[in-house]
């Protein structure tokens, strides 16, 4: 599988596509770069009707792009595809079989198409808990068992990419435990994986990197840990909020927001505001750190997108050198 | 030659394709079954049985008035009588070149192509219907390769038992022609059976052709719709309507089909006469050959299957 850690799986470069209807032209992907490495497990995040899954659609050569390039395995595609797809599992928004077919059946025939044998279907069955339910008909099975079935086709081809949109989609709690634990299998075992979800906590818990998107377009990405780090703030109580932020402001700090008696200062330097605030006269009955989880920061980024804002985040592309 | 075994595989296992191929066999089945009963040798006794006491009445008055039926001079004049008005109430009997030019043959031919073609319609518009058409092309991405194999596995399915089918319908014909000892003209029997390849020939481009129309279409009720439409225009609208005049009849399924199945079609041009000034014997009759026919449905058959294949390779799959 993946020998080379630090290589590209995935890579697009100013990413589009327009859908164009009667009310005119809609862009879904507005010029997304996206970068996947070898071994990451790499969150797609977005609120919804962002473009997640239209750009894994893109990717995997369902729909056309409309400008830009993309590459998986370091091949362009979709011209590459051919080539590419033997070793690459996907499962697009919810799963799609045919319903009077049992799930077996349905398997048995994709498993034949790249030319792969019953065995290899009975493992993925048994991989994905589907056992003795994979001889009834799709179309009675739970939504759950659906998106098992939809991740056991992606095992039959012993992938060395996965790509999953939002594949706990309507799982339980144990089976969201289950398929995160596949996940994270996969992921030790060297497959790289692209996940989009809306379950932050997930993410945080099985990524080991992240795409924030919004609108269309990259917000932020990096490493779970950078994405988090940066965003650590302070929350800060004083009796005299107002000359607080008087205070902290002219100190060159950023007062993000207000919660309850508090203010919330971004910075990962506590020093700076116990200086500016005894420097002003002003002081503290409590500070603390507020460690950001995933799910602020998505907030935080996906609020900003809307109101127009500008946040200072580490943006893709900086640090890489350009397309495959 | 995988993907065409795979997408064999899927039409067989389709119930609703299953019941569409057993329809293909027994339909024409059945129509044989019909023209072998409504031919049947029938004694005199029968015809009365079937048609009331006045056949009798007819009987009597023949042999009061033996002239005017025509059998002045027999011998026996109640069995001359009997016979010709037989004739005249009876069933006709079994004919194979009236078989294979207007009768039960074409019946069989129409209703295996019709039904062949919704098993073309019925399999495609499935993968569309279910959405499963995208994980197929995450198993297999180049798109011509999954047109082509689906449209192989029709069409090798379709030919089959379209053969299988026309070739045992006449095959019965000829049978029950035989056995009854009606006298069978010179090459009726091999024309029936070069027909019987010839329509299964056109059940499969049809198959084909529903096929190809519901992949450009992507739904089998929008498939439907446009040949319920087409059809509805051409039997209602230009045929009922506006009339076939000219040489309108040309350009329709109708005579174009039977100009394929059997050789050729005659249609009358009026119009034709109106232009002529010259009075008198003006000929209207047109004829459509078998090879202006073939051309026709090869024309509709390139017209959507061309698109169908270009455009499944560009288009977003849902
Ligand atoms: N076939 C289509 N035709 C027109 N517009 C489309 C089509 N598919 C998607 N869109 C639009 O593109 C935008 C992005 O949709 P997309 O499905 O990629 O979002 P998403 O990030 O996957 O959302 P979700 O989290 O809800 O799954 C949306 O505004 C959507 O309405
Ligand atoms: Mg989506």
């Amino acid at each position: 599988m993946s020998g080379e850690t630090s290589s590209t799986v995935i890579e697009t470069r100013g990413l589009r596509k327009e859908f164009s209807g009667r009310k005119g032209t809609r862009v879904a992907v507005a010029d997304l770069d996206l970068t996947v490495r070898a071994g990451e497990v790499h969150g797609f995040l977005g609120p919804n009707g962002s473009g997640k899954t239209t750009t894994i659609r893109m990717l995997l050569g369902l729909a056309s792009a409309t400008a830009g390039e993309m590459a998986i395995f370091g091949q362009t595609v979709p011209r590459a595809l051919p080539e590419v797809m033997a070793r690459v599992g996907a499962v697009v928004e919810s799963p799609k079989f045919s319903p009077n077919f049992t799930g077996r059946q349905n398997l048995r025939l994709l498993a034949r198409s790249v030319g792969v044998g019953d065995a290899r279907v009975d493992r993925a069955v048994e991989t994905v808990g589907l056992t003795g339910r994979d001889r009834e008909r799709y179309k009675t099975y739970s939504l759950g068992m659906k998106q098992r079935l939809a991740i056991a086709a992606t095992l039959l081809k012993d992938p060395a990419l996965l790509i999953l949109d939002e594949p706990t989609n309507g799982l339980d709690p144990s089976g969201i435990r289950e398929v995160r634990e596949v996940i994270r299998g996969l992921g030790d075992a060297g497959v790289t994986v692209l996940l989009s979800s809306h379950i932050l906590a997930e993410v945080q818990q099985v990524c080991t990197a992240a795409t924030i998107l919004g609108n269309g377009r990259t917000l932020a990405s990096g490493s779970v840990a950078e994405l988090i780090g940066t965003s650590t703030s302070q929350r800060v109580v004083t009796p005299d909020l107002a000359a607080a932020r008087t205070a902290l402001e002219a100190a060159g700090l950023r007062v993000t927001g207000q919660d309850g008696p508090a203010l919330l200062v971004e910075t990962d330097r506590p020093a700076e505001v116990t200086r500016a605030l005894g420097e002003a006269g002003v002081w503290l009955t409590e500070l603390n750190p507020v460690r950001a989880d995933l799910e602020s920061i998505f907030l935080e980024v996906t609020q900003s997108e809307r109101l127009g804002g500008q946040i200072a985040w580490p943006t893709p592309g900086a640090t890489d050198g350009g397309p495959a | 030659m995988r993907l065409v075994k795979v997408e064999l595989t899927r039409l067989l296992w389709r119930r609703a394709v299953l019941v569409l191929l057993a329809l293909a066999v027994v339909l024409p089945l059945a129509v044989l079954v019909l023209r072998v009963v409504d031919t049947r040798t029938q004694s005199f006794d029968d015809i009365v049985a079937e048609n009331g006491s006045y056949v009798v009445d007819e009987v009597e008055g023949c042999v009061r008035h033996p002239g005017r039926y025509g059998v002045g001079g027999a011998d026996d004049v109640t069995a001359a009588c009997q016979r010709v008005i037989a004739g005249w109430y009876g069933n006709s009997p079994l004919d194979l070149v009236e078989e294979r030019e207007a009768g039960g043959a074409l019946a069989a031919i129409l209703l295996v192509t019709m039904v062949l073609m919704l098993a073309g319609i019925t399999f495609a518009g499935h993968d569309w219907n279910t959405g499963s058409m995208s994980n197929q092309l995450l198993f297999e991405p180049r798109r011509e390769r999954v047109w082509l194999a689906k449209a192989v596995a029709v069409g090798l399915l379709t030919a089959a038992l379209a053969m299988a089918v026309l070739v045992a319908f006449w095959t019965g014909v000829w049978v029950t022609a035989s056995v009854r000892d009606l006298d069978i003209p010179a090459h009726a029997v091999s024309a029936g059976y070069k027909q019987a390849v010839l329509g299964a020939g056109f059940a499969t481009g049809a198959a084909v052709f529903g096929y190809a129309l519901t992949m450009l279409l992507r739904s089998t009720v929008g498939t439907l719709g446009v040949l319920f439409a087409v059809g509805f225009f051409c039997v209602v609208v230009v045929a009922g309507v506006l009339g076939l005049e000219g040489g309108v009849e040309r350009v329709m399924p109708w005579g174009n089909f039977v100009a394929y199945a059997v050789g050729g079609y005659e249609f009358y041009d009026y119009d034709a006469c109106v232009m002529d000034m010259s009075g008198g014997g003006c000929d209207t009759g047109e004829t459509i050959k078998r090879s202006a026919a073939v051309l026709y449905f090869a024309v509709i058959w390139v017209v959507v299957a061309i698109p169908s294949l270009l455009s499944f390779r560009v288009r977003d799959v849902p």
